[in-house]
């Protein structure tokens, strides 16, 4: 069901459609912030925070906005007015990812998750920003753009960046 | 590895869930507030009649009479 309608539905009173639209974007932020602070205390904090404040606000909230972009951005803000953006030290603390289980085909096992999420951490932090809003966001790089407001182009150049060097840092792992 | 591969690697790979307590957290209060919502909606008056006699805002409640917001829905008369 589109974001809209349970918007609607939730201003009128129904709970459960906020439980839905809650379902659908809580590990996506979480995982959006913990790529942007490297922390997932943090990320917890701050979806739980953003969460609080839609709420807060359920009266005003309008329908016909983009909802996702919308509770990325206000997490974005906090993240980065909270200073907290550094770059995740996996090597350091193996449990900081989530071992949220994934395609089993794609993932086969703990080893080549930690090295995935090790190529990630080890991107500057612009690069790594619109790997995580492609990845666990789903958003095409115009989206982005119009999210973090900044060119297409730089958007563009940024994600191509950031796949060479993933695909270079994999390489490197499995030689 | 081409890109959709890799994204869907990268997602399984690095996804955080939220804890028990954020979640208790956030729909403890959307409940409560949604509990709020349906309340202010189900005591919001229909129309405003305050402003009329007692009895004629009966009358204009169970529809008898016909207000200038009822006229200007209903078909138009000949010569109005």
């Amino acid at each position: 069901m589109d974001d809209s309608v349970l918007i609607s539905r939730y201003k009128a009173g129904d709970a459960e459609a906020f439980e839905t639209l809650y379902d659908r974007y809580k590990t996506v932020m979480a995982s959006y912030v913990y790529a942007l602070t490297g922390s997932r205390e943090e990320a917890d904090n701050i979806v739980q925070e953003v969460f609080l404040a839609v709420i807060r606000r359920a009266d005003s909230l309008t329908p016909e906005g983009n909802f996702r972009a919308y509770l990325l951005t206000r997490a974005r803000g906090l993240a980065l007015n909270l200073k907290r953006v550094k770059v995740p030290e996996c090597a350091d603390c193996p449990d900081a990812v989530a071992s949220a289980p994934g395609p089993a085909e794609i993932v086969e096992n703990h080893e080549s998750a930690q090295r995935l999420a090790d190529a990630l951490a080890a991107l500057p932090s612009e690069q790594r920003e619109v790997v995580a809003l492609r990845a666990h966001a789903g958003m095409t790089v115009n989206e982005i753009a119009d999210m973090l407001r900044e060119p297409l182009g730089t958007i563009k150049s940024r994600y191509r960046y950031a796949l060479e060097k993933l695909r270079a840092f994999l390489c490197e792992e499995e030689q | 590895m081409n890109e959709d591969k890799l994204l869907k690697a990268l997602k399984a790979a690095t996804s955080v869930e939220v804890s028990s307590r954020t979640d208790d957290a956030v729909l403890n209060a959307a409940r409560e507030k949604a509990a709020q919502m349906r309340a202010a909606k189900s005591i919001a008056p229909r129309r405003r009649l305050c402003h009329l006699p007692r009895r004629r805002a009966l009358e204009v409640q169970q529809r008898k009479i016909p207000t200038p917001l009822h006229r200007h829905q209903g078909p138009r008369h000949r010569g109005d």
